[in-house]
């Protein structure tokens, strides 16, 4: 098996492409359960109800421009993607729609200025290849 | 890198409170002044730094130190200032790139003896270019 880093990472929110600035993105997705348990049993049990996911990501805010935090604005919807591999034929590619949630810009004196995002899912993760 | 070097000359070439005082408005050198070269002059040369690779754009995170060197403590002091005045909290102008930070940093002074005994004073700065 062979490991990968970010490098090549293509991310995308609706028409607004991320990676050429992004330092971190990260998908989460959970599944919601509910406990089945009940009577004389000794062991939990439990019943499976929805899946759930978020997104976030890290991105370098760039000088004179403010296109990519814009396209971040809270409560925007649009597809969100990303390929972590980038969009070579055959990589891995995962797209949904995706509500953000919230943004916030921190600035230092001595260091760069970035801002991060944060998306909640709404529907199901589609994992594909390009 | 080459770019840079060339920001940081045309920087220093256009403050007239620094390039008044050296032995001619010309006495910058890269690296090292060629040898017999009348004092005072300031020499620039790369310490550290290169790529920052955080994310895909070429930011680059590098150091230079930039110097006066005369045969009097005081007159490089003075100088030393007019480096700090040229280049703290500026803009350089490199080509290809934009510059988003440049601070002076660590002072740098160091006394030379010549091998005929006269001493030359090295008064300048540690200097913090980011560009991306």
């Amino acid at each position: 098996m062979v490991a990968k880093t970010g490098t090549a990472m293509y991310l995308k929110f609706g028409a607004t492409v991320l990676s050429g600035d992004y330092r971190t993105f990260e998908a989460e997705e959970t599944g919601d359960v509910v406990d089945g348990s009940a009577g004389a049993d000794t062991n939990r049990t439990y019943l499976t109800t929805l899946k759930d996911g978020t997104g976030s990501s890290t991105i370098v805010a760039q000088a004179g421009s403010t296109a990519l935090w814009a396209a971040c604005a809270p409560l925007t919807s649009g597809t969100l993607e990303w390929d972590e591999e980038g969009t070579t034929a055959g990589k891995p590619k995962h797209t949904c729609w995706a509500i953000v949630t919230s943004r916030k810009m921190a600035t230092e004196y001595a260091d760069l200025t970035v801002f991060d995002v944060a998306w909640q899912f709404s529907g199901a993760v589609a994992d594909s290849t390009y | 890198m080459n770019q840079v070097e060339a920001g940081l000359r045309a920087k220093l070439d256009a403050y007239s409170a620094l390039t008044a005082l050296l032995s001619s408005a010309t006495a910058i050198w890269n690296q090292a002044a060629p040898p017999v070269t009348a004092l005072p002059y300031v020499v620039f040369s790369w310490a550290g730094g290169g790529l920052e690779n955080i994310n895909p754009s070429e930011i680059h995170n590098v150091l230079y130190l930039v110097k006066a060197i005369a045969d009097d403590a005081t007159e490089a002091g003075v100088l030393q200032g007019h480096i700090k005045g040229a280049l703290h909290k500026t803009t350089l102008t490199v080509s290809g790139f934009t510059n988003f930070y440049t601070a002076c940093e660590d002072e740098v002074q160091l006394t030379e003896t010549t091998r005929e005994g006269t001493l030359l004073f090295h008064r300048g700065y540690f200097v913090r270019i980011r560009i991306d």
